[in-house]
């Protein structure tokens, strides 16, 4: 599977060099960039790029719903060239992906990562009250 | 108790631990041992606020930490073992608690310390708890990353130490 990261700006860069800290290399993590001046159809051309030639499957993570990396990468969905398209790219989010990328399709990856997405935002106050309820050796 | 995986990192939960080798180690529970954390009630707080998605952890002291392994009430619990330093180790290690191998994730650099690679530095008592543990058969897997190539970590000491 390969891994399109693109996000307003370089956040998809900067996702990448994220992930790279916890996990450790992921060669098939493709960062893009969205500059301002850029339009719709600049990042479709860079999305086709990277996946020129290539029978792989390829999930697009994107950081905005509906925001224009997210709205190239749909238009290049609905005409199959890409396998799937994330909103609201992460660090939980993208680790998850690291760590299943290679055992699992996109079609369940993306079933999962919208299953757990609830645990990507998480609260001190609560967590502390919540721990508080479990129990101790 | 059933050891699925033991870890010397000083930074003890945060990205690395919560995310990939808590999964990596597949454990119900990680089990901090250390005396200094079990005796700081703010640290012990976050550190159990921390724990990753479907774990629990404890926080808990050498002594402690055999109880628990000894109870027959948790004879089927998986449990990923966390430390801050070596010496912790060797010390559960001969009050019974059979550990095959530690991996050693990350000590940090203080005054003093003869630092062996990026992430992590020893004392003195460091190096002698480390030798110790590779006689009793414990295998001294030095590794940041899961995916990192697992160093031998007394031939770096050996090198850093004679220069």
């Amino acid at each position: 599977m390969k891994v399109i990261l693109i996000g307003h700006g370089k956040t998809g860069v900067a996702f990448k060099g994220a992930v790279e800290m916890i996990y450790g290399k992921v060669d098939d993590f493709l960062p893009l960039t969205f500059m301002p001046g850029e339009g719709i159809k600049d990042v479709e051309t860079k999305i086709q790029n990277v996946i020129n030639d290539s029978n792989e499957e390829t999930l697009v993570i994107t950081d905005l719903f509906s925001g224009t990396p997210y709205n190239a990468a749909s238009t290049l969905a609905l005409q199959q060239k890409v396998t799937d398209v994330v909103a609201g790219m992460s660090l939980p989010m993208l680790l998850e992906v690291a760590l299943n990328k290679d055992k699992m399709k996109v079609a369940d990856l993306v079933k999962m990562l919208a299953q757990d997405s609830n645990s990507y935002v998480r609260v001190l106050s609560s967590e502390v009250e919540k721990e508080e309820k479990e129990d101790d050796f | 108790m059933i050891i699925k995986f033991a870890r010397i990192d000083d930074r003890l939960i945060h990205g690395q631990v919560a995310t990939v080798w808590s999964k990596q180690a597949d454990a119900e529970r990680i089990i901090v041992v250390s005396q200094e954390v079990f005796n700081n009630d703010i640290r012990k707080k976050l550190l159990k606020q921390a724990a990753p998605a479907g774990m629990k952890v404890n926080v808990v002291d050498v002594k402690k930490a055999v109880a628990v392994y000894n109870n027959p009430k948790y004879a089927d619990t998986t449990v990923f073992y966390l430390f801050t330093n070596p010496e912790e180790v060797l010390e559960l290690v001969k009050s019974g608690v059979p550990l095959k191998s530690i991996n050693i994730g990350g000590m940090r650099f203080e005054e003093g310390k003869t630092q062996i690679t990026k992430a992590v530095s020893v004392t003195k008592e460091d190096i002698a708890a480390f030798k110790e543990l590779d006689k009793l058969g414990i295998e001294l897997d030095l590794r940041v990353l899961a995916d990192d190539a697992k160093k031998d970590l007394l031939k770096l000491i050996d090198q850093k130490v004679k220069e």
